[in-house]
C-alpha cells in the first residue's frame, strides 16, 4: 500500500457493484472509502465527514451527477470530484467541466490507473494547499 | 402474312380439291396424307387452324384431335371436322374429342372459308389473350420484385434506426457491468502478487503442492481473460454508441476528399503495408464537398482494413480513385482478394453482420459506414469484380452554395438527452 495515509473517498454511483468494486480497489490502495448510491446519499454523508475526493456517476436516481456535482462546489468547496459516466456527449462533459470538476474518466475502465491518477493528482493538490495554508498561519502568528 | 392451315386428308382428289381452292384464296397450306405426318407438322410448325379428315389410315381424325388437345403446346390449334358423316351423334362425337367445328362433304367453298375465318379469329384472340397474359405476369413480377426489395429497405432501415434508439440506452446500460468486471479484474490482479507470494509459500509446505503450482500458473491467464472479454465488451458497445450518435448530423465543412483519403490510408499504413500494394489516382482537380472529413476519413479506414483483412494471405493489390462524376463525386477502393459471397453480399450491411472470425470484428464498421454515406446525402454500394475482388464505391455530392449548417429537428435530442443523464 502506497503512502496516500488515509485520503478520504466517496464513490456515487446507483450500482452497488460498481461502488463495491471502486470501494475495495481504492481501499486496497490505502484510501478510506465511503460509498452512496445517488446525490442526495451523497450530500448526507458529506455533511457529516470531510472528504478529499468524491467520484461520481452522472446517471443517478434522485439526484444526479451533475447536480451533485454543483451543490458540493457550494457546500464544500474544497472537495474535488471525479466523474465517471458510460454516456459520453459533448453536453455531458461541458456540464461537468463547467461545473468545476477535476476530470472525466469514461466507463467501462478498462484502465483503472487513469482512475488511480486522478484521484491521487486530487489528493496532491489538496495537500498542497494545506500546506501552503499552514504556512499562512504561521506568517499570521509570526506577525502577532 | 398469308395464315397458314393444315390439311389432313388421305383421299388425294380431296386433298387436291382443298389445296387449289385454299390455295386461291391466299392460305398457305400445309399438307399431311395421316394423322401421324400431320401432328408432326404442326409440332414444327406453328398453324393456327387444321382441317382434318375423319377416316385417315393409322390414326383416324377423332384420335388426331385427342392428341392435339393433350399436347400443351398445341392447345391453340383451331380443328375443323372434314367428314362425310353427318349422323348426329358423329358430329357430337367428333365435338367432345377435342374439334372446333365441322364442316360436312361435300363442303363449299365459302362456307368453308367462312368457318376458317372464324377458327383465325379464335385463335388470334387466343393469342392476344396470352401475351396480355404474359405482360400481366411479368408486371406481376416486377410489382413482387420492387416490394420485396422495398421491403428489404424497410427491414434494413428498421434495423438501422431501431439499433441506434437502442443503442444509446443499451450501450450504458453495458457499460455498467463491464466496469465491474474489468475493475474487479483489475483489483484482482494487484491483489495477485501477495495471493501468489502465499501460494508459493503453501506449496512447499502441503501435500497440495500440485494444485497450488497449477493455480500460481493459471491466474494471471484467468484475470487477463477476464479483462480480454471486457475489452472486447467495450469495442461493441462504442461501436454501438457511433450509431446513437448518427442523430447529430455530420459538421458541414468543405472538404477535400484526396486530403482525407491521403490521411485514411497513413492511418492504415500498418495494416497494408506488409502484403498489400496500394495504387492511388487521385483526381487533381477533384471538387470540395460539404461534410465531416473525420467521418468520411472513418468510412475509408473501415473500407481499408477490411480489405486488407480479406487480402491476408496473398499478394494484395488495393486501388483507391476519386474522380468528378457529375454533380458527385466518386471513391472507387478495389482489391484483389477473394470477394464477398453472393449469397451474403445484401447483408454486409446489416449491423452485427461480420465474415471475420470471432472477436475480430464487431459486424458494425459497414453498418456505421453507410449512416455515415447517407447522412452526407451520397451512395455507397458494393459489387464483386469481375477479375475477382470487392469493388466499394461511394458518392457524394459536390459542395453547392453554402447552406446554413445542419438545423435539424433531430439536434434536439441530443439535447434532451444530455439533460438529466
Amino acid at each position: 500500500m502506497d503512502n496516500k495515509s488515509k485520503a478520504s473517498l466517496l464513490v456515487v454511483d446507483d450500482e452497488v457493484e460498481i461502488q463495491q468494486m471502486l470501494s475495495r480497489h481504492f481501499r486496497f490502495l490505502g484510501y478510506d472509502v465511503e460509498t452512496a448510491s445517488n446525490g442526495r446519499e451523497a450530500l448526507e454523508l458529506l455533511a457529516k465527514r470531510r472528504t478529499e475526493v468524491i467520484i461520481s456517476d452522472i446517471k443517478m436516481p434522485e439526484l444526479d451527477g451533475i447536480e451533485l456535482l454543483k451543490l458540493v462546489k457550494e457546500q464544500h468547496p474544497m472537495s474535488h470530484v471525479i466523474i465517471i459516466t458510460g454516456y459520453v456527449t459533448l453536453d455531458n462533459l461541458l456540464a461537468v467541466f463547467r461545473r468545476g470538476a477535476d476530470t472525466c474518466v469514461f466507463k467501462p475502465l478498462n484502465d483503472l490507473t487513469e482512475l488511480e491518477t486522478a484521484v491521487s493528482h486530487a489528493v496532491d493538490q489538496l495537500k498542497d494547499w494545506q500546506n501552503k495554508l499552514k504556512q499562512l498561519k504561521t506568517l499570521k502568528e509570526e506577525g502577532n | 402474312m398469308p395464315a397458314k392451315i393444315l390439311i389432313i386428308e388421305d383421299d388425294p382428289i380431296s386433298r387436291k380439291v382443298l389445296k387449289v381452292k385454299l390455295e386461291k384464296r391466299g392460305y398457305d397450306l400445309y399438307m399431311a396424307t395421316t394423322g401421324e405426318e400431320g401432328l408432326e407438322i404442326l409440332e414444327k410448325f406453328k398453324i393456327p387452324v387444321s382441317i382434318v379428315d375423319w377416316q385417315l389410315p393409322g390414326i383416324d381424325g377423332i384420335e388426331v384431335c385427342k392428341r392435339i388437345r393433350a399436347n400443351e403446346a398445341l392447345l391453340h390449334t383451331y380443328i375443323i371436322f372434314h367428314t362425310s358423316k353427318d349422323e348426329k351423334k358423329d358430329l357430337i362425337n367428333a365435338l367432345n374429342s377435342g374439334a372446333d367445328d365441322y364442316i360436312i362433304k361435300p363442303f363449299d367453298i365459302d362456307e368453308l372459308e367462312a368457318r376458317i375465318k372464324v377458327g383465325l379469329r379464335v385463335v388470334g384472340l387466343e393469342e392476344k389473350l396470352k401475351i396480355e397474359q404474359k405482360i400481366t405476369m411479368n408486371y406481376a413480377n416486377q410489382m413482387e420484385k420492387l416490394a420485396r426489395e422495398r421491403a428489404e429497405q424497410l427491414v434494413h432501415a428498421d434495423r438501422m434506426a431501431s439499433l441506434g434508439i437502442l443503442s444509446a440506452g443499451v450501450a450504458h446500460e453495458i457499460n455498467n457491468p463491464t466496469s465491474f468486471i474489468s475493475g474487479n479484474a483489475q483489483t484482482l490482479e494487484r491483489f495477485w502478487p501477495t495471493i501468489k507470494t502465499a501460494l508459493e509459500t503453501h506449496a512447499q509446505e502441503e501435500a497440495e503442492h500440485e494444485t497450488c503450482v497449477f493455480i500460481v500458473q493459471e491466474t494471471p491467464q484467468i484475470l487477463k481473460g477476464i479483462r480480454n472479454g471486457a475489452e472486447r465488451i467495450s469495442r461493441i458497445v462504442s461501436g454501438l454508441k457511433t450509431f446513437s450518435h448518427q442523430d447529430n448530423k455530420p459538421h458541414q465543412e468543405e472538404c477535400d476528399v484526396n486530403a482525407v483519403v491521403e490521411t485514411a490510408l497513413e492511418l492504415c499504413h500498418n495494416a497494408l503495408k506488409y502484403h498489400v500494394k496500394v495504387d492511388k489516382r487521385l483526381d487533381p482537380e477533384l471538387p470540395k464537398i460539404m461534410g465531416d472529413g473525420q467521418q468520411i476519413g472513418q468510412v475509408l479506414v473501415n473500407l481499408f482494413i477490411n480489405a486488407a483483412d480479406a487480402m491476408s494471405e496473398k499478394n494484395g493489390q488495393l486501388w483507391v480513385s476519386t474522380a468528378r462524376e457529375g454533380q458527385n463525386i466518386r471513391i472507387m477502393i478495389e482489391d484483389n482478394g477473394p470477394g464477398i459471397h453472393e449469397k451474403v453480399i445484401k447483408k454486409i450491411w446489416d449491423p452485427f453482420f461480420t465474415t471475420k472470425p470471432i472477436g475480430k470484428g464487431t459486424g458494425l464498421g459497414l453498418s456505421i459506414s453507410q449512416g455515415i454515406i447517407e447522412a452526407h446525402k451520397g451512395a455507397i454500394s458494393v459489387t464483386n469484380r469481375p477479375e475477382g475482388g470487392a469493388s466499394f464505391r461511394i458518392q457524394l455530392p459536390v459542395a453547392s452554395a453554402p447552406s446554413p449548417a445542419g438545423q435539424s429537428d433531430r439536434t434536439k435530442t441530443s439535447e434532451e438527452r444530455a439533460h438529466g443523464q
